[in-house]
């Protein structure tokens, strides 16, 4: 006769079993371009720093929740993918290195270079304030979209945000856009917008699905990218006046290492002339962005 | 009329009915006391009830169908997994460090008694979302960990984003937070037993480390494990903070992701709710029996 008490032991023995095997079970292979083609690039892996040659892996820091450039997929929402992860990928593979894309907050990746992450790599976009603190090589070039719910049922008007409730990214160069926006529109008499900041692009956008905030504005590919995985709750809408600028991404190295910021732009150029950088915009449909130089703390307005 | 009379001519009646029947006593009737009130109240409660409950169950908002979809999903099972991982293993590092705290706090040594007091004041005066903060950030502040001869060479030298992986971190945040707050608890429980027994055992003979196990231990327990499951389930919840590490693998990121994958919080907030839940429950009967262990021969037996 089983009693209670054993068949408790055994339903919490099955139920202890399953759960450890849920949480140890085997990740599948991430997607992306396949870069197991790509030789060795002897002198520019001669000129990688000592300190990171020892070690045999590049780290990469990386908010990874910005579709198309980095997130987390595969079986188990762990593997880091993205055109980040595959320019990555393509330079280890060049420098004969490892690639470790560790997932951080997104304020927190530049003050960590030199010290916890080798390289910042999460479509940073290049301005005069980020590069008193950062050494920047540019990759690509992209514009702004808005991102407003399927229907636009708060009637947004990208020429007119004032008093608008809107989404950004915190710590990103948008969120400082739409301050200044609103500052402007304090300024000029009318309401200032209402700007809810949240740790992820992701978190923002799902926010404007919801219907908690009429709009977001990010980089023209994520916004393009979420509205296509959406299926049908988000909508894009053009940027107008000053957010309808193109500016430039970049690489982030720490100030000091000035040995490592020309490495990275030399590997990069590398790819842009063997074809594999074209290669690899063409396979994520972005090859409108892709730039003919990569350079180092490139002029830029702001 | 003595006790043995009455019951010889009772025969099987109730003695009351008998003996008042027979001196022609007219008798109460007994009915319980109505309570009309009450009933009209679990109308109303029952029909607010059924009315809430009829909210949520019927409103598409909640996305039910989006809920039970995803309530076993492996990602959301291995996040259960790994949280209970977070949880055991912080609180298991706030025990140890407790204990050691409680010996420092009330020994006559007047540096580990401040040392211990520092700790406190510290773990416990900032909020553990910002601790964990530092946390992440920790191979940012201290690059480098060495372990070197007092004036001498420096034996061994690892950098620190290798040994302090964001498990590591989520765990010694949450734990050497935790420990201020069980200090304090486990010092409740030596309080309140009586000076006495200390006294006692010392008087004959006793070594501190026997009284320390056999006389204050036992009896202490009693006073602690109420408040220490509470605790424990507590930091069941904290666990969600560990995403300021970044920590990815928990409960409350798994859900997050898929939330912003599908653009739609609302289902996925309610199944790390659900999760939470049934996770405390069951940490609450196992607490009930611990409590029923050490407290025989004392509490109530229920």
């Amino acid at each position: 006769m089983i009693d209670r008490r054993t068949l408790v032991a055994t339903a919490a023995a099955f139920t202890l079993a399953t759960l450890v095997q849920a949480t140890f079970a085997n990740q599948a292979a991430a997607e992306g371009y396949d870069v197991s083609g790509i030789a060795v690039d002897p002198a520019l892996s001669a000129r990688v720093p000592a300190k990171i040659r020892t070690a045999g892996v590049l780290s990469i820091g990386s908010d990874n929740a910005y579709a198309p450039w980095e997130y987390l997929a595969g079986q188990d929402g762990q593997t880091p993918e993205g055109i980040d992860v595959d320019l990555a990928k393509a330079m280890g593979a060049k420098l004969g290195l490892e690639i470790d894309f560790q997932t951080s907050a997104f304020d927190a990746i530049m003050p960590s270079l030199g010290t916890k992450f080798d390289l910042g790599i999460s479509a940073f976009s290049i301005t005069q304030e980020r590069m008193k603190v950062v050494n920047f090589v540019s990759y690509a070039e992209s514009g702004n979209l808005w991102a407003v719910k399927a229907g636009n049922p708060a009637a947004f008007d990208p020429a007119d945000y004032c008093g608008r409730v809107i989404a950004v990214q915190s710590g990103t160069w948008h969120e400082g856009m739409i301050q200044d926006a609103s500052k402007a529109c304090a300024d000029a008499g009318k309401p200032a917008v209402e700007i809810l900041p949240f740790g992820v692009q992701t978190e923002a956008l799902t926010r404007v699905a919801a219907g908690g905030a009429d709009a977001t504005i990010t980089g023209d590919s994520v916004i393009a990218y979420a509205a296509l995985q959406s299926r049908g709750t988000l909508e894009t809408m053009e940027a107008v006046g000053i957010l309808n600028d193109s500016g430039l991404n970049g690489i982030a190295v720490a100030k000091p290492d000035m040995e490592l910021t020309r490495l990275i732009a030399d590997t990069m150029n590398a790819m842009i002339k063997d074809g594999t950088y074209g290669a690899i915009f063409a396979q994520w449909g972005i090859g409108s962005l892709a730039v003919p130089q990569a350079e180092i703390n490139p002029p830029v307005k702001d | 009329m003595s006790q043995a009379s009455m019951a010889e001519t009772n025969e099987g009646r109730p003695p009351d009915e008998t003996l008042d029947a027979r001196q022609g006593v007219a008798l109460n009737q007994v009915v319980p006391r109505r309570r009309p009130g009450r009933w009209v109240a679990i109308a109303l409660l029952g029909l607010v009830a059924v009315q809430a409950g009829s909210a949520i169950a019927v409103n598409e908002n909640f996305h039910w169908d989006v809920f039970v979809e995803y309530l076993f999903a492996p990602t959301v099972l291995r996040g259960v997994g790994w949280t209970l991982i977070l949880t055991v293993a912080a609180m298991f590092v706030a025990i140890v460090f407790a204990i050691a705290l409680v010996v420092m706090r009330d020994s006559d040594n007047p540096i580990l008694h401040w040392l211990a007091l520092a700790w406190i004041w510290f773990f416990r005066g900032t909020p553990v979302y910002t601790q964990l903060l530092f946390w992440g950030l920790f191979a940012v502040l201290f690059p480098r960990l060495s372990l070197s001869l007092p004036f001498g060479p420096e034996v061994f030298a690892v950098e620190t984003k290798w040994i302090l992986t964001p498990a590591i971190a989520a765990v010694l945040g949450l734990g050497f937070n935790e420990s201020a707050y069980l200090t304090e608890i486990f010092r409740a429980g030596f309080k309140a037993i009586d000076a006495g027994q200390a006294e006692a055992a010392q008087a004959i003979g006793m070594s501190r480390g026997r009284l320390w196990l056999r006389i204050l231990m036992p009896q202490a327990m009693r006073t602690i494990i109420p408040p220490t499951g509470n605790e424990a389930i507590g930091m069941l919840k904290m666990t969600s903070l560990v995403l300021a590490v970044p920590f990815t693998l928990d409960l409350m990121f798994a859900t997050s992701a898929i939330a912003n994958r599908l653009y739609l919080p609302v289902p996925l907030l309610m199944v790390a709710g659900f999760w939470y839940l049934a996770i405390t429950s069951v940490l609450m009967v196992g607490q009930h029996y611990l409590e029923r262990h050490f407290g025989k021969g004392h509490d109530l037996v229920r």
